[in-house]
């Protein structure tokens, strides 16, 4: 069967909104927080950061007012609503009777998150698939919206790890805004439904076209990473080469900034608290492999030098999330980029581990 | 939505063996505890102090079944164990996990095993195994190392070692001791002076990680299969089942896919350092 | 459950961080059911120098007799914790070492004979063996009466070395550095104050000391032109440096 196009304007999107909300759903999605964009509650097209864009460069980051303008993401991805970064596990206060904590699981909607973020998504899925606290979170969603991107961002990199600027799965709607139209399609039954009740029509034939053309444009801007494949190649045989990646994390200083804003970067650390009236609390919260103790245990260390641990990180997430899950755990998002204190770009390191490799 | 899978059951300690200088045996009884396989391992939790990954030594099912627990006194957790849990205390505790050693998929074979230290531990369900089933494996061998003789882990079985039928047993410390009348040097020079039927071996080999690599290498010298050496492997373990992502291990989860790999699994990783 | 015997010594400071100790006590004042202090004469007017579970010493020595007052107090404590930047790396005071000390002394106080300092401002664990390390300055109260908790029920704290950064991320904070382009030293300052400085809005001064295990020279030189671009004077990254990270500093491996 063709897929359908229905086309609307801006307000079909606030209308969306408001049906899932009236759905009695929580609907969440990048916006602005003062000047800051953030991940949270939307109630209607006003919060969506709609009329910004985003300037994003190594170690910066910049929101600029613009109508015309298309604006990607901040350092917030979902990440932060289905695996927050700090978590109650238990308390255990009589005894070692412990009583697990709660997770609030009231519905929600992810609105309007990128191709990349949603990607990311179903790496978290796949490698928090045992996790009870995310699978509590994750199947609080009962709806995914994306926008696809028109207009990929100077660090986004998706069109080289396929997982972008077009959205092709998992989703239950996706739409793009394409010079003041904006074009839909559902990726479920569910989502036609939704499609149907905003009463759209179909989208003109031009308007189909546009959007193919615009999509492809944005695929070669999001592509300036040497193939997957290649990439992958020359990182597996670049794992033994210290001197190369003492080199190319030269400049890192261990910050962890750039796992704690990667979409897919999952890894936690237990922290024990306890009170001197018999209680004791569990909790859990991001940690990143890029800080020292990642690696260490009691009397010795696995990944004692910098490098290791920065070479861990560029494997990881593209060797070897590819092994454990069959998915790059890269998803091109370029936040590791933007975030990074020192502007270090892990697509030109990559880049630099095919040349080293066939150099 | 409740939320169990992190959450441990009530263990009650019944007894504590003194091991070495560090090291004792914590005997926890627990009720309706799956049983583990030799070569996997529980998490303890010391209320309000953290949690602990340590493997199983022994399991005496029943009732209420008793797991013993080697535990050297080393970082936070274990310090606090040792100094604090004695037997009646309570201790939390959650598993069995992870894959442990493939003992019944060898039956036929001669087992060897190689332990130094406190490596020892997840090895002696294995010695155990295979001295209950003695006529389902062929020779038995087992050579252990420690630093020094009063390093060493179940003293006060090693002569029921060395009554299992059709086996070598060997023991070696580091350095000379006046005490000690057994061979002097690393527990892997053991391996040379061992009969091999190498098409017919299976070995299990637990200690530190330079001694496994020695060990691992010698027995493919003497003409092993990678893929019929097993190493059980040590990493920084948090939640145990795979979520947390301490343990990774080029793309193992050491928790969840091991602690337990065949040399073949693991060799290219840990050729490499830091990886 | 038997008391912690914990003695409280002040050596050279501003004493902010003995504020935080008495915070601490009063935002959980049942650490005061399970604490006896035998020695804070900030405090409590009989102190003696006796055997006690947990030595918590503040401030940098700079003298010979607060060198052997040190040694004596590990002598008699089974543990011994260092307080505070000035006790952990040095402290503020750090900022006179390498300057000519009589003028720096004639510069600070009106009667300079009653002073005698040596030219190095040492930290604690450059004269005797310390077991937990609490930088900060001031020190966070808050881990201080974590840790006093956990060595009331016979435990301790485990320890986790990361950057600032990731507590500054884990609350959402929007990074001064990438957004603002202000100069923060947060990628190489240790963890634990909450990310203070930059919840308001601000860059870090790194006054919980530099995260030496993963920092050396050649990173601190690119982080150095980092800050640089951000506008913050090579002079002044190394005045916040030697005022914060005095003991790191000089330590700092050449080594990757
Ligand atoms: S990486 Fe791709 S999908 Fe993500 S924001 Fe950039 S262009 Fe969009
Ligand atoms: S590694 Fe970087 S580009 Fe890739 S998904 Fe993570 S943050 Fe995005
Ligand atoms: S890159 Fe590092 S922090 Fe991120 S998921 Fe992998 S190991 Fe964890
Ligand atoms: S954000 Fe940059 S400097 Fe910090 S750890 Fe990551 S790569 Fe290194
Ligand atoms: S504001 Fe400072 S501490 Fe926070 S992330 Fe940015 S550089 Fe790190």
């Amino acid at each position: 069967m063709p897929m359908r196009y229905f086309a609307g304007d801006s307000s079909a999107l606030g209308d969306l909104i408001s049906i899932l909300r009236g759905r009695g759903l929580a609907v969440l999605s990048y916006r602005l927080w003062g000047d800051l964009p953030v991940f949270g509650e939307v109630e209607s097209l006003r919060d969506l950061s709609i009329g910004y864009s985003d300037v994003q460069g190594p170690a910066s980051y910049r929101l600029v007012r613009d109508e015309r303008g298309f604006f990607r993401h901040s350092y917030y991805s979902p990440k932060y609503a289905l695996h927050p970064p700090i978590q109650d596990i238990y308390e255990a206060s009589n005894g070692l009777r412990a009583v697990p904590a709660r997770v609030d699981t009231a519905p929600m909607a992810l609105f309007g998150i990128k191709p990349c973020d949603l990607a990311a998504i179903e790496v978290l899925d796949r490698v928090l698939e045992s996790d009870d606290f995310y699978r509590a979170r994750r199947s609080a969603v009962a709806y995914i919206v994306v926008e696809e991107c028109v207009e990929p961002g100077d660090t986004c990199f998706c069109g080289s790890t396929g997982t972008g600027p077009a959205a092709s799965g998992g989703f239950d709607v996706a739409y793009a805004r394409l010079e003041g139209r904006v074009l839909f399609r559902a990726g479920s039954e569910r989502g036609l439904r939704l499609l149907e009740e905003l009463k759209l029509g179909e989208a003109p034939g031009d308007l189909v076209e546009r959007y193919d053309e615009v999509m492809e444009e944005a695929r070669r801007k999001s592509s300036r990473l040497p193939p997957l494949d290649a990439v992958i190649k020359a990182l597996e045989d670049s794992a033994a080469s210290e001197g190369f990646w003492r080199e190319v994390s030269a400049r890192c200083v261990g910050c962890a900034n750039c796992n704690m804003v990667c979409p897919t970067c999952f890894c936690t650390e237990f922290i024990d608290s306890a009170d001197l009236s018999g209680r004791a609390r569990r909790q859990r919260q991001w940690f990143g492999c890029l800080s020292y103790t990642y690696g260490q245990v009691a009397g010795m260390h696995f990944r004692p030098e910098l490098f290791m641990r920065y070479r861990h990180f560029v494997l990881h997430k593209f060797v070897f999330y590819q092994r454990q899950i069959g998915l790059p755990g890269c998803v091109g998002c370029g936040r590791c980029i933007t975030w990074c204190p020192m502007g270090i770009d892990l697509g030109e390191v990559v880049s630099r581990v095919v040349s080293h490799g066939s150099g | 939505m409740a939320l169990g899978r992190l959450l441990p059951k009530v263990g009650r300690v019944v007894k504590v063996v003194d091991e070495a200088p560090l090291v004792r045996t914590y005997h926890v009884e627990v009720e309706e505890f799956p049983e583990p396989s030799p070569g996997q391992f529980n998490v303890l939790y010391a209320k309000g102090m953290g949690e602990v990954v340590i493997s199983v030594s022994n399991y005496v099912a029943g009732g209420k079944s008793v797991m013993e627990h080697t535990v050297r006194a080393i970082g936070s957790v274990t310090n606090y164990i040792y100094a604090k849990i004695g037997a009646g205390d309570q201790l939390g505790i959650r598993g069995p996990y992870g894959k442990g050693w493939p003992i019944r998929e060898f039956e036929g074979y001669d087992v060897l095993i190689v332990g130094g230290g406190i490596g020892l531990a997840p090895l002696r369900p294995l010695i155990k195994c295979v001295s209950e089933g003695r006529d389902r494996y062929g020779r038995f061998t087992l050579l252990y190392g420690a630093r020094r003789p009063v390093d060493m882990l179940y003293k006060y079985e090693h002569e029921e070692y060395g009554r299992i039928p059709d086996s070598t047993v060997l023991f070696s410390i580091d350095a000379p001791h006046p005490s000690w009348r057994g061979y002097v040097g690393f527990v892997t020079d053991l391996i040379d002076k061992v009969k091999l039927e190498p098409a017919n071996t299976v070995a299990f080999v637990c200690g530190p990680e330079v001694m496994m690599k020695v060990a691992s290498d010698k027995l493919l010298k003497r003409g092993l299969k990678a893929d019929r050496v097993f190493l059980s492997l040590e990493r920084r373990c948090r939640c145990g089942v795979g979520i947390c992502g301490s343990c990774q291990l080029g793309h193992y989860f050491v928790c969840k896919d091991g602690p337990v790999f065949s040399y073949q699994d693991v060799k290219p990783y840990l050729a490499v350092r830091g990886l | 459950m038997r008391k912690l015997r914990v003695a409280v010594f002040k050596l050279t400071s501003c004493s902010g961080c003995l504020n935080e100790v008495i915070y601490s006590m009063m935002v959980h004042p049942e650490l005061l059911r399970y604490v006896s202090i035998s020695y804070f004469t900030e405090l409590q007017d009989l102190n003696a120098v006796e055997e006690v579970d947990v030595a918590i010493v503040e401030g940098s020595v700079v003298n010979s007799e607060q060198e052997e007052l040190v040694r004596l107090v590990r002598e008699r404590a089974k543990l011994v914790a260092a307080l505070g930047t000035c006790a952990v790396f040095g402290g503020v005071q750090s900022l006179r070492v390498g300057e000519d000390l009589r003028t720096t002394v004639l510069a600070s106080y009106p009667n300079p004979d009653f002073i005698r300092v040596s030219p190095d401002v040492k930290s604690l664990d450059s004269v005797v063996r310390v077991d937990y390390r609490l930088p900060g300055c001031p020190v966070n109260g808050e881990s201080l009466a974590r840790l006093l908790v956990k060595l009331v029920l016979g435990g301790t704290e485990t320890p986790i070395h990361e950057s600032l950064c990731s507590e500054c991320k884990r609350k959402g904070i929007p990074c001064v550095v990438v957004l603002r382009k202000e100069p923060c030293l947060g990628p190489v300052t240790v963890a634990d104050c909450g990310a203070l400085c930059p919840s308001f809005g601000r860059g870090c001064y790194g006054c919980h000391g530099l995260n030496a295990l993963v920092v050396d020279k050649g990173r601190l030189e690119e982080f150095s032109r980092v800050v640089e671009r951000l506008g913050m004077s090579r002079d002044d990254l190394r005045a916040l440096l030697k005022a914060f990270s005095h003991a790191s500093l000089s330590r700092l491996s050449s080594a990757g």
